[in-house]
């Protein structure tokens, strides 16, 4: 039955809105497998309050959200959790286990519940980890790492999870550069190879044009931008998105764009 | 320390306090006279003290002691706050309440459970319909209803000791402190604490994910408000069921998580089990304890629960990198 639909995540006539404000009316937008899409916007553009509504965890989204034909919001939240994972922006509570236990928690979607961790969530778990450059890390404390290797834990957790829709808020926060290059070609693989599709929050003017197979530019005025990555991230789009005067640069590799100042 | 090791000992400790429990008291009993009574048919002094006195009470401060212990591991992940008790969310001060009213009207010792059984159904009732209100799961206005409300309930006990009549306070008093010399029946209590250790068990990965916080809970495809709501209502038995046997005993259900997740163990698929058989271990030599130190006299034994875990926490915290 499934296999008849393409396989997709989208929403349609999506209104995304915040308590007395509406940030963006009548989005409609389709994630198919291999792209990656990046997601602009100022700050409160409504970026993370598409993810959540993207993911299935808005409370009431205005507008519907389908996965593989099928309205989200009628599938169980762990047969959705194996479909779809979310790299939340920011962790409201504290972890008092180590690395490992915490990575394995994102294995809790494909794990039965009375008879503890299988030793494939195991192994996926410390592939992530690896994949992270945390292997050495796995028995330390979570609370004892640094900002960045936290955030490198966490994407860790997602990885295990190992979801065909991977929904990123921030993902580069806190890592050092060679780790964003890192976390980056990461998802493309997954993305190029593995059949996954990516959409990623990122606050980048340099990134997107690199990595990104499709840009949506969430606006001001409320009407967003989506398309492929080619035609949304040119320099006249950006200056009207930030408001900030840009310089496009030529890398060789394509150009990227960098702050008038 | 290691997992297999920490429970070995747990498990030793709490089959070790049993026994001193069992033999401990008045008149010294050994292990041998203890059995050996069982499986003789004559008329044993030593089989109607050990098993028809003392196992009961026993049995009342091991149950007691775990049912408060999960009680305060589920409440602490449900409100989100490392100083939740089994006590924060009005539970016992409504038996209290239900109690004293009953004492006041010169009620009899059934009547007076009874209404402590009451008071405390009332106070989760109210706790539930006030804090569960609308559908977003806010653990904070879980936590400052029942907090809110055990404040009132509190009030209303102190006003009750204030008004009533001097030979009725020390009764009172008695009750408010918690002590297991009234435990008659524990097998209520082991049903429920059977109950809650199947719960703690089968959830366990979903507490672990809860204690990440909803948001996080509910990306890993937890299901966030019938989570809650079961764990707030299997922690309200086990308050009521451990409140109805030894009234309110602090400390326990406090610090017994905490210092478990001070040696790590922090998933609650080893911290629940080990909760149980630390609070029922700790609370059974407590209670042994009270009423063999100053015998004839027996102290409450709320009062040596503070006496033994004050300096055994502070050690473990100072240990603590």
């Amino acid at each position: 039955m499934k296999s008849s639909a393409p396989s997709l995540l989208a929403c349609r006539q999506l209104t995304l809105s915040v308590p007395e404000r509406v940030l963006c009316r009548g989005l409609s937008l389709a994630i198919a497998p291999g792209e990656i899409w990046a997601v602009l916007g100022r700050n409160g553009s409504g970026k993370t309050t598409l993810l959540h509504a993207l993911a299935g965890i808005a409370p009431r989204p205005d507008g519907a959200i389908v996965l593989d034909g099928q309205a989200l919001a009628a599938q169980a939240a762990r047969d959705r959790a194996r479909e779809i994972g979310l790299l939340l922006q920011h962790e409201e509570a504290e972890f008092w286990g180590t690395v490992l236990d915490f990575v394995l928690l994102g294995r809790y979607p494909h794990a039965s519940s009375w008879a503890g961790w299988r030793s494939d969530d195991e192994a996926a778990a410390e592939r992530a980890l690896a994949e992270m450059n945390l292997a050495a890390f796995a028995r330390r404390r979570l609370a004892s790492l640094s900002g960045g290797e936290r955030q490198r834990a966490r994407i860790a957790q997602v990885l295990a999870q190992a979801p065909r829709f991977f929904l990123l808020d921030e993902p580069l926060q806190h890592l050092d550069l060679v780790h964003q290059i890192r976390t980056l070609a990461l998802f493309r693989d997954l993305a190029r190879t593995g059949g996954r599709a990516v959409a990623m929050v990122l606050h980048d003017a340099l990134w997107p044009a690199r990595y990104c197979t499709h840009a949506l530019l969430l606006r001001d005025d409320g009407e967003p931008l989506a398309g492929p990555a080619r035609a949304v991230l040119t320099r006249p789009n950006l200056e009207r998105l930030y408001g900030c005067g840009l310089t496009e640069v030529d890398a060789g590799e394509g150009s990227y764009f960098v702050p008038r100042v | 320390m290691r997992r297999p090791a920490l429970f070995t000992i747990l498990a030793a400790s709490a089959a070790a306090s049993i026994a001193a429990g069992l033999l401990c008291g008045s008149v010294t009993i050994t292990l041998p006279e203890a059995f050996g009574s069982l499986f003789s048919s004559e008329p044993a002094l030593a089989r109607d003290i050990v098993w028809g006195v003392r196992a009961p009470r026993v049995m009342a401060a091991f149950a007691c002691g775990a049912l408060l212990a999960c009680a305060g591991a589920l409440l602490q992940v449900l409100l989100r706050n490392a100083l939740a008790d089994p006590y924060i969310l009005g539970v016992s001060s409504g038996a209290s309440l239900g109690a004293l009213v009953a004492l006041t009207l010169g009620a009899g010792a059934f009547a007076t459970n009874a209404a402590a059984l009451a008071g405390a159904l009332a106070a989760i009732v109210l706790v539930f319909g006030l804090g569960f209100r609308s559908a977003d799961a806010n653990a904070y206005r879980l936590l400052l209803t029942g907090v809110v409300l055990a404040t009132g309930f509190a009030a209303l006990v102190s006003l009750i000791l204030v008004t009533a009549p001097q030979a009725q306070v020390k009764g009172m008093l008695y009750w408010l402190m918690g002590d297991l010399s009234d435990a008659e029946s524990p097998a209520a209590a082991w049903i429920v604490l059977i109950f809650v250790a199947a719960f703690g068990m089968g959830y366990a990965t979903r507490l672990d994910l809860l204690a990440l916080g909803e948001m996080k809970a509910r990306t890993l495809g937890v299901e966030v408000m019938p989570l809650r709501i079961g764990v707030f209502l299997v922690a309200a038995a086990a308050t009521v069921a451990a409140v109805m046997l030894g009234g309110a005993i602090g400390f326990i259900g406090l610090m017994v998580p905490h210092a478990l997740r001070l040696v790590g163990v922090v998933e609650h698929r080893a911290l629940i089990p080990c909760a149980m058989l630390l609070g029922g271990a700790f609370l059974t030599i407590a209670d042994t304890a009270s009423r063999t130190l100053w015998a004839p006299q027996q102290l409450p034994v709320g009062v040596l629960t503070a006496l033994i875990g004050v300096p055994a926490m502070l050690v473990l915290l100072k240990r603590r990198p």
